[in-house]
């Protein structure tokens, strides 16, 4: 973790910084977050052990700008997004984030095409075509599977999709939250991989949340949330 | 992208929206034929008579005068004399008159006495005429003409007799069986209570009525049709009077001096008026036609709102992901909105496609049958109007599902519960 000291200095680089971030879900309980000082890099990849229950959806849901933390600074690329509204906060995702999820990533009802086109749609990034087709390309998918509709895919399949769409637009930080459980182990460890280095690829950083520590080997950095996560213990700060 | 998604979403579902919009369309049809059929009924109430000036019959109640007149409902109180009639017609203002005489029927249809001048100066809806569709007009005694109805209903034919019966009741105690009329004229269909009436000469009238005293017959005076017809057949009374004026003017002291008439107690009534009068106490029923008109369409609106309730929360993923990728909680409530819209808009659509396909098919039978042309324009203002308002109250109701799942979208954030 960093001091305060280089946080000034080491800011300018930032992904998502955090500061003396609180989040109570009512008033009369314990805060379910509560971060003192946290952040991630541009371009880093970092791999958050996060076991249910440990607030990690209360924690995404804040980077992404839908919770608002009672207490704290949330910068995301030097923004502090708890000062922004509700649409600027969605306009911000839509620009600078791309999200996965465990599963069901896409609308079952649209074509692959438009799923990945969605993003564009919201950030008003201008992409092309050929770059797009380039993008499922390099995730390993078969071309006419663009036109097919979302649920007529494998969850492997969608889940790369995912990745495509999540990209598409070039976001400077990709939140990926358990985006392999529902795959088998060798999809997995592929899906990973193609996953850190289109990232890479794009300079985009990677903030992949598990609760399955052997995955932490792929990651530049790993934090375990219960530890960053001050609620029951105060000794990991500083 | 929003329109995309609707319609991506909605195709989705075709079975469920497929049935919302056939239940909505169901309802515009309803809402709209229930409106055309009390605009025409309206109408063709209001013109069940026309160009008559003013009808006069003995002192009664305005509305009772003109439904025994008129629509041969209930009886008169009194008869007029012929003397009165005489009196009234020879007035410098009356063009014409008609006088009639009721009381008497066939196979529960009422018999109508009457002058030749009925088929000449009779009038309904914009001034039309009657006409026939075979035979003509009387010439004899024993002559009948049926308006289109009985001789259908009946199946008679020009040429066939028919025995009258004393009084209105479907089924009479007493018969002139001794003076069976010949059918000479059957009418065509105007949609009025002509249609529903057998038609015979005054004479007739006061033919088969000879020898009977009190209403009935006295069996010491019996007289054959043929020694009938020897007798003096000027009718002593009549039951009502129609006048067509020569200038209209004129109609309100015509009108004031027949009410101040001495000798008799006799009224009369502007038609139009008491016809205006009339539709006013029958109010209730266009209102009560109106409200479940109103309710049929409620209910179908609502049976779309459970239906867009009930996919919320299968949309809970669907949601979480376009609020992922970055879409405001507005785009959600529009994309729900947008789906009802649709909805209803496709619904309207194939309503008015129904309404139009039944007038089609109905206006022919219809005409034929009531001799009632309708018009078969579904886009008139009253169609757009309806339209739009079960459009406007589908956006109201569309604005609760729509904002719970905007709330949702705004509470359940980036994760699904499972």
């Amino acid at each position: 973790m960093t001091t305060t000291a280089t946080t000034a200095n080491l800011k300018k680089s930032n992904a998502i910084s955090m500061h003396d971030v609180k989040f109570y879900w009512s008033k009369t309980t314990p805060p379910t977050l509560n971060i003192k000082d946290w952040h991630i890099d541009k371009g880093q990849s970092v791999f958050l052990y996060g076991r249910s229950g440990s607030g990690k959806s209360t924690l995404l849901n804040i980077i992404a700008g839908i919770l608002e933390p009672q207490q704290g600074v949330v910068n995301i690329l030097d923004q502090d997004i708890t000062r922004l509204g509700q649409v600027e906060k969605d306009r911000f995702r839509a620009r600078h984030m791309g999200v996965i999820f465990q599963q069901f990533n896409l609308i079952p009802y649209l074509s692959v095409v438009d799923n990945i086109q969605l993003s564009q749609t919201f950030s008003a990034a201008k992409r092309s075509k050929e770059q797009m087709v380039h993008l499922v390309e390099q995730l390993g998918l078969p071309a006419d599977l663009l036109l097919r509709k979302a649920n007529q895919l494998s969850v492997g399949q969608q889940q790369r999709v995912a990745v495509a769409r999540a990209l598409h637009h070039q976001p400077e930080i990709i939140i990926a939250d358990e985006p392999t459980s529902a795959l088998d182990t060798e999809t997995r460890d592929e899906f990973i991989e193609l996953l850190l280095q289109q990232a890479k690829t794009n300079n985009s950083a990677v903030l992949f949340v598990s609760h399955d520590k052997s995955l932490a080997c792929y990651f530049d950095q790993t934090i375990d949330l219960q530890k960053l996560n001050a609620i029951e213990s105060h000794h990991h700060a500083v | 992208m929003l329109f995309k998604i609707a319609l991506a979403s909605l195709i989705n579902r075709k079975l469920t929206v497929f049935l919302a919009i056939f239940s909505i369309a169901i309802s515009i049809a309803i809402v709209l034929s229930v409106e055309h059929i009390r605009h025409q009924a309206k109408e063709s109430f209001a013109n069940t008579i026309s160009g008559t000036d003013l009808i006069v019959g003995a002192r009664s109640g305005r509305i009772n005068l003109l439904l025994y007149s008129v629509f041969r409902i209930g009886n008169a109180t009194n008869n007029i004399s012929w003397r009165s009639y005489q009196a009234i017609k020879q007035q410098q203002e009356v063009l014409w008159t008609i006088p009639i005489s009721l009381g008497d029927s066939h196979e529960g249809y009422r018999v109508l006495g009457t002058v030749n001048d009925y088929f000449v100066h009779y009038r309904y809806r914009n001034k039309n005429s009657l006409s026939f569709k075979s035979g003509a007009e009387f010439k004899g005694v024993y002559d009948v003409v049926l308006g289109s109805a009985v001789a259908k209903k009946l199946q008679y034919e020009i040429g066939q007799k028919i025995v009258l019966a004393h009084g209105v009741a479907s089924v009479s105690f007493v018969n002139h069986d001794d003076k069976p009329f010949t059918i000479v004229g059957i009418l065509n269909a105007t949609g009025t209570p002509v249609d529903k009436t057998v038609h015979i000469s005054l004479a007739g009238m006061e033919a088969i009525h000879l020898g009977w005293r009190n209403g009935v017959p006295n069996p010491g005076l019996k007289i054959n049709a043929q020694d009938a017809l020897n007798k003096d057949l000027t009718p002593k009374n009549i039951t009502a009077v129609y006048l067509g004026l020569k200038n209209r003017i004129s109609t309100f002291s015509v009108q004031r001096r027949i009410n101040d008439t001495k000798q008799e107690p006799l009224m009369a009534i502007l038609p139009g008026v008491v016809l205006s009068e009339l539709w006013q106490t029958m109010n209730i029923i266009e209102k009560i036609l109106a409200l479940i008109a109103g309710l049929v369409a409620a209910t179908s609106l609502l049976g779309m709102i459970t239906m867009m309730l009930s996919t919320i929360k299968q949309r809970d993923r669907e949601i979480a992901v376009l609020r992922a990728i970055g879409a405001p909680a507005k785009f959600i409530f529009g994309l729900i909105q947008l789906e009802v819209i649709a909805i209803v808009l496709i619904g309207i659509a194939l309503g008015i496609g129904f309404f139009w396909g039944g007038m089609l098919l109905s206006g022919p039978i219809i005409s034929n049958v009531y001799g009632l042309t309708l018009t078969t324009n579904p886009f008139t203002l009253a169609t757009g109007l309806y339209s739009l308002i079960i459009l406007l109250v589908a956006i109201i109701f569309a604005c609760l599902p729509a904002s719970i799942v905007y709330r949702q979208s705004l509470r359940q954030g980036l994760t699904v519960k499972e």
